[in-house]
């Protein structure tokens, strides 16, 4: 093998990688979308006005929101390199949040902003940090 | 010290092989429809290739089920990753005029 078919060999490869890479950008979107579900959920939670039907609301809303992405990102049709480890890494850590934002909010500082907003945010940082991580990563190499 | 030439991986080595080995290197999992696209071949050329692939250790093939269809999902088994980088290393040590004269 010449060193020319060896550069135009690693050229095509480099091409048809990057081209499978970018397929795998959904991720980003997925991680954006539920990082913005997350903070209306935990606002939901923490600030609607109280009632008998606001239980039941947040929890259809919530079920939805996961039952569509998880749906959606079971069709794509390529996972992305470390797709498991970085599903995994972004849902503990979101748990984590939500579950603290949740208990601790519900019981000392019930419809107060100052906990709710700042909380809601901070359990979108999770889905956020891997859409861009995806996003940096997914351009492919050179 | 040997020419890289020697260390290219004969299964990796046809250029459609290689295509699809590389844009299954691009991810953990691609759909069949998905490679076939990326690499530009037909059904049947793809499917002869990834049955080579297959055979020699490289490619896992897998069904699930979307809806009523059945889809198949293609990734690279560790051995396969491991081949493609080496072949990758061999290909650039050429590209760049490493090792002995070409004959």
């Amino acid at each position: 093998m010449r060193e020319e078919e060896a550069r135009d060999a690693l050229e095509r490869a480099g091409s048809v990688e990057n081209r499978v890479r970018r397929g795998g950008r959904w991720l980003a979107g997925y991680g954006a979308l539920y990082g913005t579900g997350s903070i209306a959920v935990v606002l939901a939670v923490g600030l609607a006005p109280h009632g008998p039907l606001r239980t039941g609301v947040i929890a259809v809303c919530g079920v939805m929101m996961v039952v569509v992405l998880v749906v959606w990102a079971a069709t794509r049709p390529v996972k992305p390199r470390g797709f498991a480890w970085l599903h995994t890494a972004m849902i503990a850590g979101w748990a984590v949040l939500y579950t603290v934002a949740l208990n601790v909010g519900l019981r000392a500082f019930p419809g107060d902003p100052a906990w709710w907003v700042p909380m809601a945010v901070a359990t979108a940082v999770p889905p956020w940090v891997m859409a861009a991580y995806m996003l940096r990563t997914s351009g492919g190499r050179a | 010290m040997k020419h890289p030439r020697s260390r290219l991986d004969e299964v990796i080595h046809s250029p459609v092989r290689f295509s699809v080995v590389a844009a299954l290197a691009g991810a953990d999992q691609a759909e069949f429809r998905f490679v076939r696209d990326a690499v530009e071949v037909s059904d049947s050329q793809l499917s002869k290739q990834v049955s080579v692939l297959e055979k020699a250790g490289y490619v896992k093939v897998g069904k699930f089920a979307v809806g009523r269809r059945t889809r198949t999902s293609l990734s690279l088994t560790p051995e396969g990753r491991a081949a493609f980088d080496a072949h990758v290393r061999a290909l650039r040590e050429i590209a760049e005029g490493s090792g002995a004269p070409d004959q």
